[in-house]
């Protein structure tokens, strides 16, 4: 096939942007024993951001003070769960010793501020979507049934909690019945489909928010 | 039974260029479009065009177009009435004919029984000698390696393996001497075992300068049958076609008659609805001809057919789904002028042909009077390598062969196409071939034809 010689010069959507679980455990490490105080990372669908307030979940984006753009890792084997797909810049990092143009509760970021230790630093890793939540996708077509026969329970609704082999929905193609696991561990929280109703293959089921 | 009436939402289980077709003979008869389609085809001209689409599975074609439960419960969901089988994939499957059928869905082609026929080749070729359209020499039935020998003798070298359970030029060997038979009826068996799921191999006698000339029949429910004249598809390579033409330039008016009727009679026979196309070998030494397959189904080149007859050949089969009965009679029917079909296919010429996936980028396509193009591509298109090669049909009309001549010239002239390799540069070369214009071609002509102009390009380079 040619199609190597063919290829644009921007990743198309099939080639997400995407950093590993590795990666991400390095540079809480490096960031823990900064001066940092707050951390976003952006890469791909995949953000993270880290503050040292303890018991803080600092919310508000960084002050748009001198950046250092981090370039967009190339495309990794491992992805988190969830779809992550689009190619989107990295966001900036702070650099250590930046006068700090932000909100007063952020605290300073001079070299004289206490240091937290991993224990103290509030991670939110985001998954997906910007909601925080896992995208169960159907991997074929057929009829969307939440429970296991007519005259039993659902399998779940919006609110169970899941663990990630448990069966949350079976798909019925032609009286041949595949169950449908969490894929995740957390807690159901939205359900997208009708009982009963036709799901293609690729089609968003259901978002689980992970424990 | 099906029950009658007109169809109102028509599931379309195929892709490409012919899913666009289908849309469009939908939309001009009102019909509402629903197209299943793979994950990879989600950019589609044709899931952009029809009302609906439905994703039945990932791009490997088992899993999606070939994907019987799921094509099949998607249409029980969404309420189609009739699916359209398109060509290839599910188009002459028996099991799956009898499977929409018995979803009470119409299957737009003939019933399940005549596509099992037809399909089975052997049985397809007995059916014709018992209704006395001519067969080529050859085995009653299967061969095996122990009968093989025997059989060729008596038939006589050279011959041609071919496969029973499916046509297209898969499984089809020929064999020169004795010597070569065993070894090739293995390979043949293998191909024929992969591509339909039946190694079983049937030979017949090898005519080395035969064209292939096939008749477009069509009937409708009510018992009419009658053929719309023939494609002659001579220009091949490996048992592909890559040009089509009607009327074909050898015929003389005795013989077109006398295969008409013989292709009428093979189709009375088995009580064939919708469309059908009869293959045969024509034998211009000898003014004989011999049936040696029936495709059941829309036939890649039925552009030629329409051009020359007027006729909206798929609107005529979702009518005749419908239960109408033929709108005209044998006598109504009349050919104007001539017509050329020209394949581009996806395939690097420097390489053999050699099928090609990628993204195109330059995408021109000819016009003016006489050119119409049937395409699914557009600039930026990728090319997927899960799917077959065509790209395009560039169909041309003319008062008479010459002028269809110029004019093709004319649109491969204007044809535009990079980012992946095709074809075209084959097309060009044909249309300015002397046994081309003077049709003087076999289907064993166009590769070494060709392959000695590769080389007179090769020896003009170095020197």
């Amino acid at each position: 096939m040619t199609d190597g010689e063919h290829r644009d010069a921007h990743p198309s959507e099939d080639e997400a942007v995407t950093i590993r679980p590795q990666d991400i455990s390095e540079i809480l490490r490096v960031f823990a024993e900064s001066d940092l105080q707050d951390l976003h990372l952006e890469v791909g669908q995949t953000k993270i951001h880290v503050s040292k307030q303890s018991g803080a979940m600092a919310a508000a984006p960084p002050a748009p003070s001198e950046v250092v753009p981090l370039p967009p890792s190339p495309a990794a084997p491992a992805s988190m769960s969830g779809s992550q797909a689009g190619a989107s810049a990295g966001q900036p990092i702070r650099p250590a010793g930046t006068a700090s143009s932000g909100p007063a509760e952020r605290g300073s970021t001079t070299s004289d501020a206490p240091r937290a230790t991993p224990a103290e630093t509030a991670v939110t890793a985001d998954m997906g979507s910007s909601d925080d939540l896992f995208e169960l996708t159907s991997p074929l077509l057929g009829v969307f049934y939440l429970r296991p026969s007519p005259d039993q329970p659902p399998f779940i609704e919006v609110g169970s909690e899941v663990s990630t082999d448990d069966d949350v929905c079976v798909i019925d193609v032609m009286k041949m019945f595949t169950r449908i696991q969490a894929g995740i561990d957390g807690f159901v929280e939205e359900i997208l489909v009708e009982d009963g109703q036709l799901v293609e293959h690729g089609q968003l089921l259901m978002r689980i928010r992970p424990r | 039974m099906i029950s009658h009436g007109p169809i109102r939402r028509l599931l379309i289980a195929n892709r490409g260029e012919i899913a666009i077709r289908i849309i469009r003979a939908a939309r001009d008869l009102g019909i509402e479009t629903v197209v299943t389609h793979s994950d990879t085809d989600r950019d589609s001209l044709a899931v952009a065009m029809a009302d609906r689409a439905v994703c039945v599975g990932p791009a490997a074609p088992r899993a999606s177009y070939l994907n019987q439960a799921a094509i099949l419960t998607a249409a029980s969901a969404i309420g189609a009435d009739a699916i359209h089988p398109g060509y290839g994939f599910l188009a002459e499957n028996a099991t799956f004919a009898t499977a929409v059928e018995e979803a009470g869905i119409r299957f737009v082609g003939p019933q399940p029984d005549a596509v099992a026929l037809m399909g089975n080749k052997i049985a397809a070729r007995q059916h014709a000698r018992r209704v006395r359209v001519p067969t080529i020499p050859g085995s009653d039935g299967k061969i095996d390696i122990a009968d093989a020998g025997s059989v060729a003798e008596s038939i006589g070298y050279p011959v041609i393996l071919k496969a029973a359970g499916g046509g297209g030029g898969r499984g089809m060997r020929h064999v020169e001497v004795p010597e070569q038979l065993e070894s090739v009826l293995a390979s043949a068996s293998a191909e024929a075992s992969s591509a339909f799921g039946d190694g079983s191999i049937y030979v017949e006698k090898y005519l080395p300068n035969a064209r292939h000339i096939e008749i477009q029949v069509v009937a409708d429910e009510h018992g009419t049958i009658i053929h719309l004249g023939e494609r002659d598809c001579t220009t091949q390579r490996r048992y592909q076609k890559v040009a089509e033409e009607g009327p074909s330039p050898v015929l003389n008016e005795r013989v077109r008659k006398a295969m008409g009727r013989a292709a009428v009679r093979l189709c009375r026979n088995v009580g064939y609805r919708g469309l059908g196309t009869v293959e045969f070998l024509y034998d211009g030494d000898t003014g004989n001809f011999y049936f040696i397959e029936m495709n059941t189904r829309l036939q890649v080149e039925h552009p030629v057919t329409e051009l020359l007859t007027g006729i909206d050949l798929v609107a005529l089969q979702l009518r005749i789904a419908a239960g109408e009965p033929l709108p005209f009679a044998q006598r109504d029917v009349r050919r104007n002028g001539h017509a050329i079909e020209f394949r581009i296919n996806a395939e690097d010429v420097e390489r053999d042909f050699a099928p090609s996936a990628g993204r195109l980028q330059e995408w021109v396509l000819p016009g003016g009077p006489g050119v119409r193009v049937d395409t699914h591509c557009y600039p930026g298109y990728r090319v997927s390598p899960y799917y077959d090669s065509l790209l395009a049909k560039l169909i041309i009309w003319g008062e008479d062969r010459a002028q269809a001549i110029a004019r093709s010239r004319r649109a491969l002239q204007e044809f535009r196409a990079s980012g992946v390799p095709t074809n075209a540069s084959f097309q060009k070369w044909l249309v300015e071939q002397p046994a081309f214009i003077d049709a003087t071609t076999s289907t064993r002509w166009a590769e070494p034809a060709w392959a000695r102009h590769m080389n007179n390009l090769q020896t003009e380079g170095a020197a």
